[in-house]
């Protein structure tokens, strides 16, 4: 293969994930469950730490703007990308999509970056909005890092999305484990609730958890601390959660072209 | 219908050039090759054969019919030669890539109209949809830039093509699923229920477009309960029974299970009690109803050539005659004969 091919194959990939991004997007802007997830959801979490938190100090009210930021994406995140595959094939699109000559996890990943796109889009001006209309005291993030890290929550939240989506749809349990995981984590991730603070046996969880690191690496770098232990932890995680949904997503129309217990059609 | 390719005037034609198509099809080698494939599903007391043995080939070009009543394993079939499903015994190739083991060479080869109202993102214009599974099928951006708009106005949706697809009808989801099919430019189609939810004037145009492809050397498989497509288009019929190959003919051979060649209803204006002695051998009378009109009788012919129009037409010239309907045995006529012998 040739360096015009490989461009020409890279313009292919990066052409399916953009579209399959626009797509979600496209989605979930027609669906009123967003505006819950995005935008009222961060702002009653915000309104209720703010205006319930005595004697917070600058750097105290950005660990809690991360917090609410990350606890609201992760919400949005479970459910709008959860559900990907499982509408697909409510559809009938995923067996097009998974017989084509492109790599049918491309697509996945798409419609998480797209989702996650709009979600923390729409989160952070929320959380923007109320800032400006309370004006609390706060450190401010360093623009580059602050990129890094909500980058790496847009690449985290695709890839859990890819392994989450795999899951709703080899279970039919899938409402009920989405709740597990939004409740779960938002007590376990340590984004609320400091970590510390959950019984011993529990506080591990929120180790595994890539949004916990991305918390402390986002309030380390708008303290002036930048934390690149975590980051880099976050990066372990993240690249852990693709491997684990590729492999989950392999099995999953492994499964379904030989055992044919999923209707891809 | 040896003899019959001047009978049904809405099909000699075709019919002939599909005859043609065999002949010159005969030292082809196969887009598709079936061998002995099974599938099963399920296991112990649950077990359920869908395809038993089956074994077939399509040739370069060559239309084939896959026909069977429902449950009879068609849908499985498509489904492995699509690379949805695998087989659980038995071999499937596409010009020779086997589509267990080379499924990407297989599916670079092979286009796939489903059908139906599903399948499509509803929220997105046909454009994108379009645009995005042609993607995924590997066709690429400066191909799709020209190709799309191309394909659209083949299937007459250029007007349509920036609405969303919710607000399509069930025949512009069927042209829009056939542009996608078509759009990467596949050796070999696979076509289930291709005019279902067409009108009569789409479906003659689907029609068209896919002896087109016949012409370009498209091979097709073809699923279709509206036996019109089938007479139209195949070359050859596979008829599926019970997951097993129960017949694999050239179409006018499958077509000849009719048991009669055509119907010919007589309306003549006064009762001819003696007319039915007279008929040449072999034509029966199906049919008989009297009316203030006259006589109805639906004669079946067994075959049509010269020497039967002959003895028919001096038959009638007797008669009043005021009303003579001709038409070719239907092949669902067929298709129903098969099934009633096979059970």
């Amino acid at each position: 293969m040739g360096f015009a091919d490989i461009v020409r194959r890279g313009g292919t990939v990066l052409d399916v994930v953009a579209m399959s991004a626009r797509m979600r997007i496209f989605e979930l802007l027609a669906t009123p469950a967003t505006l819950v997830l995005t935008v009222i959801q961060p702002a009653v979490l915000l309104l209720v730490v703010l205006l319930t938190g005595e004697g917070l100090t600058p750097a105290g009210t950005s660990a809690l703007v991360t917090g609410v930021l990350l606890t609201a994406f992760w919400g949005a995140t479970v459910r709008g990308t959860g559900a990907v595959l499982a509408r697909d094939r409510a559809q009938g699109v995923l067996a097009r999509t998974v017989t084509g000559t492109m790599d049918a996890r491309l697509v996945v990943v798409g419609k998480g970056l797209g989702a996650g796109l709009l979600c923390i889009g729409q989160i952070a001006l929320t959380i923007a909005a109320i800032l400006l209309v309370l004006r609390p005291p706060m450190t401010v993030w360093h623009p580059g890092w602050l990129v890094v890290g909500l980058a790496l929550a847009l690449l985290s939240g695709a890839t859990v999305g890819l392994l989450i989506a795999c899951l709703f749809v080899l279970t039919r349990y899938a409402m009920q484990i989405s709740s597990v995981l939004i409740y779960g984590v938002y007590v376990l991730g340590g984004m609320l609730i400091p970590p510390e603070m959950l019984p011993g046996p529990l506080g591990w969880l929120s180790s595994v958890i890539s949004l916990h690191w991305l918390q402390e690496f986002l309030t380390g770098s708008a303290t002036g601390q930048v934390d690149l232990s975590s980051l880099s932890m976050a990066v372990v995680l993240t690249a852990g959660y693709a491997v684990a949904g590729s492999l989950l997503f392999t099995r999953m129309v492994t499964r379904a072209r030989s055992e044919a217990t999923l209707d891809l059609v | 219908m040896a003899d019959g390719a001047g009978a049904g005037v809405c099909v000699a034609g075709p019919r002939r050039g599909n005859v043609e198509g065999i002949r010159k099809l005969s030292t082809s080698r196969p887009a598709i090759e079936v061998v002995g494939v099974g599938r099963t599903y399920g296991s112990g007391a649950k077990l359920l054969t869908a395809l038993d043995d089956v074994s077939f080939t399509v040739g370069e070009g060559e239309i084939v019919a896959l026909l069977g009543a429902n449950g009879a394993g068609k849908t499985t079939l498509v489904k492995i030669l699509s690379t949805l499903l695998l087989p659980t015994a038995g071999r499937v190739s596409v010009f020779g890539a086997d589509a267990v083991d080379r499924v990407k060479q297989v599916r670079r080869q092979v286009g796939v109209v489903f059908g139906g109202d599903r399948g499509l993102y509803t929220r997105l214009s046909g454009r994108e949809n379009l645009r995005f599974f042609g993607m995924l099928a590997g066709v690429s951006r400066a191909e799709l830039r020209s190709r799309a708009p191309a394909m659209l106005d083949r299937v007459g949706l250029v007007d349509a093509a920036d609405r969303r697809v919710e607000t399509y009808s069930r025949g512009m989801r069927q042209r829009l699923h056939i542009a996608i099919g078509l759009l990467p430019r596949p050796r070999v189609l696979l076509l289930d229920e291709p005019t279902i939810g067409l009108d009569p004037a789409e479906a003659q145009r689907l029609r068209g477009t896919v002896s087109q492809l016949r012409r370009d050397g498209v091979s097709v498989l073809l699923t279709s309960h509206y036996l019109l497509d089938v007479e139209r288009l195949a070359d050859r019929v596979v008829m599926l029974r019970a997951g097993e190959v129960a017949a694999d003919l050239p179409l006018d051979d499958f077509a000849s299970f009719a048991g009669y060649a055509a119907t010919v209803t007589v309306t003549i204006r006064h009762p001819l009690p003696e007319l039915e002695p007279l008929l040449p051998a072999g034509v029966d009378v199906v049919a008989r109803a009297e009316t203030v009109e006259g006589t109805t009788l639906e004669l079946r012919l067994p075959s049509w050539g010269g020497g039967m129009f002959g003895q028919l037409g001096s038959l009638l010239d007797r008669a009043d005659v005021t009303d003579v309907q001709v038409r070719a045995a239907r092949l669902e006529e067929a298709f129903t004969s098969f099934l009633a012998r096979q059970a």
